[in-house]
């Protein structure tokens, strides 16, 4: 893992999520991002994905971008509904048909909307180049967020409560605010760092 | 322009006529806001001089001194010299007592930018150009355009976003009576209202002969790029567009943040037009849009749609014009006509040279007998040379359509396979099954898609020869192996007798007939759980092969086009492998069908028979 990394998440290990219906592509990219140091968890389908995932849990998410016979599960589909939920979430989506699609211009469309995601082709070491996308992503979230997020997410992948002035709140909905898409405009290049700007506005 | 106009456009300076209005529809901000662009010709002179008219107005004359304006004690104490003159329509700009020597390259630049000026698609402008009592020529671009093009159309947005032909002509017949199909619903918009598309079809044969040779390709372009302000892309039938080559993925999203937004082009929100130049052997397609901009991503996808729908119903036009059709429905295509003559003509052809032959006068003169005889030579040679063109011509496609069908199935495997090699590279341990296994697997598969072109040159030996029943096999599994092995079964009945043909022609159907089955079911709801049945049957000397899968079925809209060459359902396709398949069947005088009752729990099956081929 690149040396960044490592200093911003001390001794905790980066979450990764990995979807993809090919089964092969799907275990060797999990393997390439264990051996960087990521705790990995793989899906074959969208539902799957879904049904684990909690916003601000996970530092990225490496989709494929056809997943199944079903348009609306693309990848770029599943990035749109993370999106609504997650800000903040490093996503990269790979695909060797994209190139051939004739919807490719909607699908790149989506993920420029979208902001903090990058677009990998496959045929030529595109896992790789997928895990050091992932990383390139990551190194640019906002470090004071990250923080935050990293000492909530143990709670939220527990399902803690914790007391608060408003009363007692489930830590992953607290995470989910913390990461949720800000109200005013962001700019696409680095999304959180807005978002936490517009935080501090309005708390003074 | 009038006197009022004048007043208020020129004379206040820092004004401009589009005050109050600060974008377009699209949403681009308005240039020219300033209203400060007139002031540069005292750069050029001292004096202007303004003659103009409306049509059947009078008109005005006015003459400004810029040295005079400069020296006044304040800009209210100079005087603008105004006043009625008659004229006709149009507008006359004079600048006098020039700063600098007036060369040829400023001639020159001069005429470009008059040139660039009079370029709006739709309009006409006429410039005359006069230095010091010369008069240059400034060409009409748009008339150089239409010069060069054969067929042209014109489409104006609604106000509902229904795109309408407003002029359409082909070699400058009118084809605007023709029956357009509609715009799909889900591509309008709304706010595309107002946008003018001019589609242009060239030739470049056509171009260069009609100009002797002195506009190549790239002065076409160079003379579109600079005149109408537009992209050019090079044999981009299916450019994205963006304006951005391939997977400029990254370029794409840095031209966009640098620009503040999306624009049609990223980096000049001027360029709202794009170019197509197809490959040789068809016409140049040139598009060109107006100059407005859209700041809405959405809004760009929708122009899209609606150019690529012009395109569309131009080639309508196109074949309604070569088969004399000018008004009503336009048949889909007009090669089932240009096939039908040419296949006429080789067998009346053949048939003229049997009667030739059987001619008594023949017998009578050994002379002409002789020139009969070398004629019938060349002539079936000539004829079987088309004949084996094509085949070749049928082998090598199915060569590139096993290619692109399979090629991005592939990529995974490469990836999985360099990704595994690396994991080895750099493992200090023993590597583990799985990675063994997953490394097998798909280098396996990479093989699978090699041995297929290792088989296809050598069979392209053109004889007909005995194919065992055990050969037709392993000729089909070797086909099948392409099929992703963990997620479609596959089966092979093998065929009770052997053949007599050209084995490459049999692989071609077989692996047309495949990868139309793969695809099928990769876009179905079973592309996990898909399975492929090739059988084989004979009746007395014909010999059947059909391949049934359990994908996602054929539409009745796919069965009307699915034989038709560059038709088909599959964006990944070539939409050559059933035309070619029927091609070669026909070959045998036989067909290539869907059949009516696929084998229970598939859901299509294609047959494709072959006559007298028995041993």
């Amino acid at each position: 893992m690149r040396k960044s990394l490592v200093l911003e998440f001390g001794s905790e290990h980066p979450r990764a999520m990995v979807l993809d219906d090919e089964r092969h592509a799907r275990i060797m990219t999990g393997r390439a991002l264990r051996r960087k140091g990521f705790v990995v968890t793989e899906f074959a389908t969208v539902a799957d994905f879904l049904k684990s995932w909690k916003p601000g849990t996970v530092d990225v998410i490496i989709a494929d971008w056809q997943l199944s016979a079903d348009h609306a599960d693309g990848g770029d589909h599943v990035l749109e509904r993370v999106r609504q939920r997650d800000w903040d979430v490093s996503f990269v989506l790979i695909s060797g048909k994209l190139g051939e699609a004739e919807d490719r211009a909607e699908v790149l469309a989506r993920l420029l909307e979208s902001g903090g995601a990058r677009f990998v082709e496959r045929g030529n070491s595109g896992i790789a180049k997928a895990c050091a996308e992932a990383e390139a992503l990551m190194e640019r979230r906002d470090l004071a967020l990250l923080k935050v997020i990293l000492s909530l997410r143990a709670g939220a992948l527990s399902g803690a409560t914790v007391q608060t002035t408003s009363g007692e709140k489930v830590v992953a909905d607290l995470l989910e605010e913390v990461v949720s898409k800000p109200s005013s405009s962001h700019n696409a290049e680095r999304p959180v760092a807005n978002a936490v700007a517009s935080r501090r506005t309005r708390a003074t | 322009m009038s006197e009022a106009e004048f007043t208020s456009r020129w004379l206040v300076i820092g004004g401009s006529h589009k005050r109050g209005v600060t974008q377009t529809e699209g949403g681009r901000p308005l240039i020219g806001e300033k209203g400060l662009g007139r002031l540069a010709t005292f750069a050029l002179g001292d004096t202007i001089r303004i003659e103009s008219a409306r049509r059947n107005q009078t008109g005005f004359e006015a003459e400004i001194n810029w040295e005079a304006l400069r020296s006044a004690d304040a800009l209210e104490d100079y005087e603008v010299l105004l006043g009625p003159k008659r004229r006709q329509q149009g507008t006359l700009v004079e600048i006098r007592d020039l700063s600098t020597e007036w060369t040829d390259e400023h001639t020159s630049f001069f005429t470009t930018h008059a040139q660039f000026l009079a370029s709006v698609p739709g309009e006409r402008f006429e410039i005359i150009l006069d230095v010091n009592g010369r008069r240059y020529p400034v060409d009409d671009p748009a008339a150089t355009l239409s010069r060069l093009s054969e067929a042209e159309m014109v489409v104006t947005v609604l106000s509902d976003g229904t795109p309408q032909v407003d002029a359409c002509s082909v070699n400058g017949k009118d084809q605007t009576g023709i029956v357009f199909r509609p715009l799909k619903e889900q591509h309008k918009d709304s706010r595309l209202a107002g946008l003018r598309i001019s589609l242009r079809f060239f030739r470049r044969d056509e171009a260069a002969r009609r100009l002797k040779g002195v506009l190549q390709r790239n002065e076409l372009v160079d003379l579109l790029e600079r005149y109408q302000g537009i992209r050019v892309f090079r044999d981009g039938i299916n450019v994205p567009p963006y304006g951005l080559n391939r997977d400029d993925w990254a370029g794409l999203e840095k031209q966009r943040t640098a620009t503040g937004g999306p624009t049609m082009v990223p980096g000049n929100s001027q360029i709202t037009g794009e170019v197509h130049i197809t490959r040789s052997k068809h016409p140049h397609l040139v598009i060109t849009a107006g100059r407005s901009g859209f700041a809405d991503q959405r809004a760009v996808l929708r122009m899209a749609h609606c150019v690529r729908w012009a395109v569309r119903e131009l080639g309508s036009a196109r074949r309604g014009a070569a088969l004399g059709i000018a008004s009503g429905e336009v048949p889909g295509r007009v090669d089932e006509k240009q096939t039908a003559t040419s296949d006429d003509s080789d067998s009346a052809a053949r048939a003229a040279l049997r009667e030739a032959a059987k001619s008594a006068a023949l017998n009578r003169d050994p002379t002409l007998r002789g020139v009969v005889v070398k004629a019938t030579a060349a002539a079936i040679s000539a004829l079987d040379q088309n004949e084996d063109t094509l085949r070749l011509y049928a082998q090598l496609a199915s060569t590139g359509i096993a290619a692109t069908s399979f090629a991005h199935e592939l990529r995974t495997d490469f990836d999985v396979i360099s990704e595994a090699i690396d994991e080895l590279k750099r493992g200090a341990r023993r590597p583990d099954k799985e990675l063994i296994q997953i490394l097998n697997s798909s280098w396996l598969r990479v093989r699978a898609f090699a041995a297929l072109f290792a088989i296809i040159p050598v069979k392209i030996r053109r004889q007909r020869k005995q194919v065992s029943p055990s050969e037709v096999e392993r000729s089909a599994r070797a086909i099948l192996a392409l099929a992703p092995p963990d997620k479609v079964g596959v089966e092979v009945l093998r065929p009770t007798r052997g053949v007599k043909l050209v084995p490459a022609e049999l692989d071609s159907i077989l692996i047309n007939l495949v990868s139309n089955a793969v695809k099928a079911i990769g876009a179905s709801r079973q592309r996990d759980s898909g399975r492929i049945l090739v059988r084989f049957e004979s009746r007395g000397d014909d010999f059947g092969v059909a391949v049934a899968d359990n994908g996602c079925g054929v539409s009745p809209k796919v069965a009307a086009v699915m034989f038709h060459p560059l038709e088909g359902q599959f964006t990944d396709g070539t939409g050559m492998g059933l035309p070619i398949a029927a091609f070669i069947a026909g070959r045998y005088n036989g067909q290539v069908s869907v059949s009516p009752q696929p084998p229970q729990g598939y859901t299509t099956e294609f047959s494709a028979w072959l006559r007298d081929v028995g041993e």
